[in-house]
């Protein structure tokens, strides 16, 4: 009885890969005082660019104030001057107005009227007849007034 | 309230137009800021009806008859 012997040298030593891992560099990181000094880099070129624009700003608000100046005082001329004309007609009306509820005679170039003055308005005068007709006056026909 | 607004109100009345050179009777049709206007009604001096545009500035009063 003879044993057989299988030789399996034959067969090709398997090649086996060994994975190394590789070594990693390792990364270096900001210093605390790096960070500190990079954050107040930024603050200061922000802090300038506010303060250009801030500037610019109070410029254009400056001029715009002039120019408000200059009309208030325009307004306040043409005020002036709007009172000057109105100031005879005002006078008419408010002595007109202390009337309301009264009887009126008024005389006018095409004649004379009289009744109960009823209304005053900006350049007119409303007169109740005895007969019930309305007469309306325009304050500069008025010659007079009783 | 001005003259022309005051006027405007009472459109469609008979009114009686007092001016220092003439006289116009009729019936209010129509008012704008610097005028009026009046369908004159038929009379002995006015055949047939007319309307007229008057100027306010030119205008003593106007009386509004009863309606």
């Amino acid at each position: 009885m003879t044993l057989k012997v299988e030789d399996k040298t034959d067969c090709p030593p398997k090649k086996f890969k060994i994975k190394i891992p590789k070594k990693r560099k390792k990364r270096r990181g900001l210093s605390l005082l790096e960070r500190f000094k990079r954050l107040r880099r930024q603050v200061a070129r922000i802090s300038r660019f506010l303060q250009r624009r801030l500037n610019a700003l109070a410029e254009v608000l400056l001029g715009l104030q002039g120019v408000t100046n200059a009309l208030r005082n325009d307004v306040n001329v043409l005020q002036a001057e709007v009172s000057d004309l109105t100031e005879e007609e005002d006078a008419l009306r408010s002595q007109l107005q202390a009337r309301i509820g009264t009887i009126i005679t008024i005389n006018t170039d095409a004649g004379t009227i009289t009744g109960t003055l009823t209304a005053v308005g900006e350049d007119f005068a409303q007169i109740l007849e005895a007969s019930g007709a309305i007469v309306l006056v325009r304050f500069e026909s008025i010659n007079s007034f009783i | 309230m001005d003259f022309a607004d005051i006027l405007a109100t009472f459109i469609g009345r008979t009114v009686e137009v007092f001016q220092t050179t003439q006289f116009l009777s009729g019936q209010l049709v129509a008012v704008t800021p610097g005028t009026f206007t009046v369908q004159t009604s038929q009379n002995i001096y006015t055949p047939s009806t007319v309307r007229v545009n008057v100027v306010i500035e030119n205008t003593e009063f106007v009386r509004i008859l009863p309606a």
